[in-house]
């Protein structure tokens, strides 16, 4: 029950609304106190695993940022893509059918 | 000589006092054990009140903390608390939308079984076993029950500004923080919370 961490109480517009705050926090700490051990267990299995796999060194690519990654292979692939089009096949068989139309 | 004799002096006084880094690692990694271990039930119950699904709430709460633990481990411990609960309510919004497009997909499969989480919650399955006060447990246990059907009848944001504030017992600024919106937001999103569930909830509580 003594687990809730410090802060301001909730604003309360009025003295129903205070009690419904105080009502649900109440409830929420019970609901809280009163979890089964399986889930505590758990939760505890969950909490050293998370710690484990954080102090576990990454591969270095992974280090960089997901949107760093997105960002990099999203630029590769329109340099690809503008170089195939107007890569010079294109600009070959442009001007063979430019040719061909011409005679 | 003398000039040897200085500089070994220098070498050993500069040698001598440095930190071992394996240290400042171990405290780091107990302060951050420290500080789950008092967030993770709550957590767990905020995560299960929107998702219903305790396993769905034990994947998130676990992937939260994943992601705090490596990439915000090496900030101020007084950050933490916001951004382990911002990190919690993106886990559980993502989870929400994935459901929500696998129900979509459900309804054009022939013969797809419903969705478990469906499946009504027995409110008891929380409370600890049986003891002295076991009807007070379950009256307890009821009125919750009837508190997690309101909330989770709210628009999302309202939801997560009252479990925040409210359960959670944060100030507006580190709820605004957490929800990464205004603190203007938050007092809106609370006010408009608490105005529905005493609508909801006062007969029922009074």
């Amino acid at each position: 029950m003594n687990e809730r961490p410090l802060g301001n109480p909730p604003y309360a517009a009025d003295a129903a609304a205070e009690v419904l705050e105080q009502h649900g926090r109440r409830l929420f700490d019970a609901s809280v106190e009163n979890l089964d051990m399986r889930i505590r267990s758990r939760l505890n299995q969950a909490r050293q695993s998370a710690l484990e796999a954080a102090a576990a060194p990454r591969p270095r690519w992974l280090r960089v940022p997901l949107w760093t990654r997105a960002a990099g292979f999203t630029t590769a692939g329109a340099l690809a893509l503008a170089l195939w089009i107007g890569g010079p096949q294109g600009q070959h068989a442009a001007s063979l059918a430019d040719g061909a139309s011409n005679l | 000589m003398s000039g040897f004799a200085t500089l070994s002096h220098a070498w050993m006084a500069w040698d001598g006092p440095a930190p071992a880094p394996g240290d400042a690692v171990l405290d780091r990694t107990r302060e951050l054990d420290k500080f789950l271990a008092e967030v993770e039930r709550r957590a767990f119950r905020i995560a299960q009140v929107s998702l219903r699904d305790p396993d769905d709430a034990l994947d998130v709460v676990q992937d939260s903390m994943l992601k705090l633990a490596r990439n915000y481990g090496e900030r101020p411990s007084a950050e933490w608390r916001p951004l382990f609960y911002r990190i919690l309510e993106n886990s559980i919004r993502d989870l929400q939308r994935r459901r929500m497009v696998r129900k979509r997909l459900m309804v054009w499969m022939p013969g797809a079984k419903e969705d478990p989480e469906d499946e009504a919650q027995d409110p008891l399955d929380n409370v600890a076993a049986a003891g002295p006060d076991a009807p007070e447990l379950l009256m307890q246990a009821e009125a919750m029950r009837q508190l997690e059907i309101s909330l989770r009848a709210l628009p999302a944001r309202q939801r997560e500004a009252f479990m925040l504030r409210n359960f959670e017992g944060m100030d507006v600024a580190e709820t605004a923080a957490a929800m990464g919106c205004s603190e203007g937001s938050v007092k809106t999103h609370y006010s408009r919370a608490v105005h529905t569930l005493r609508t909801q909830l006062g007969e029922v509580w009074r």
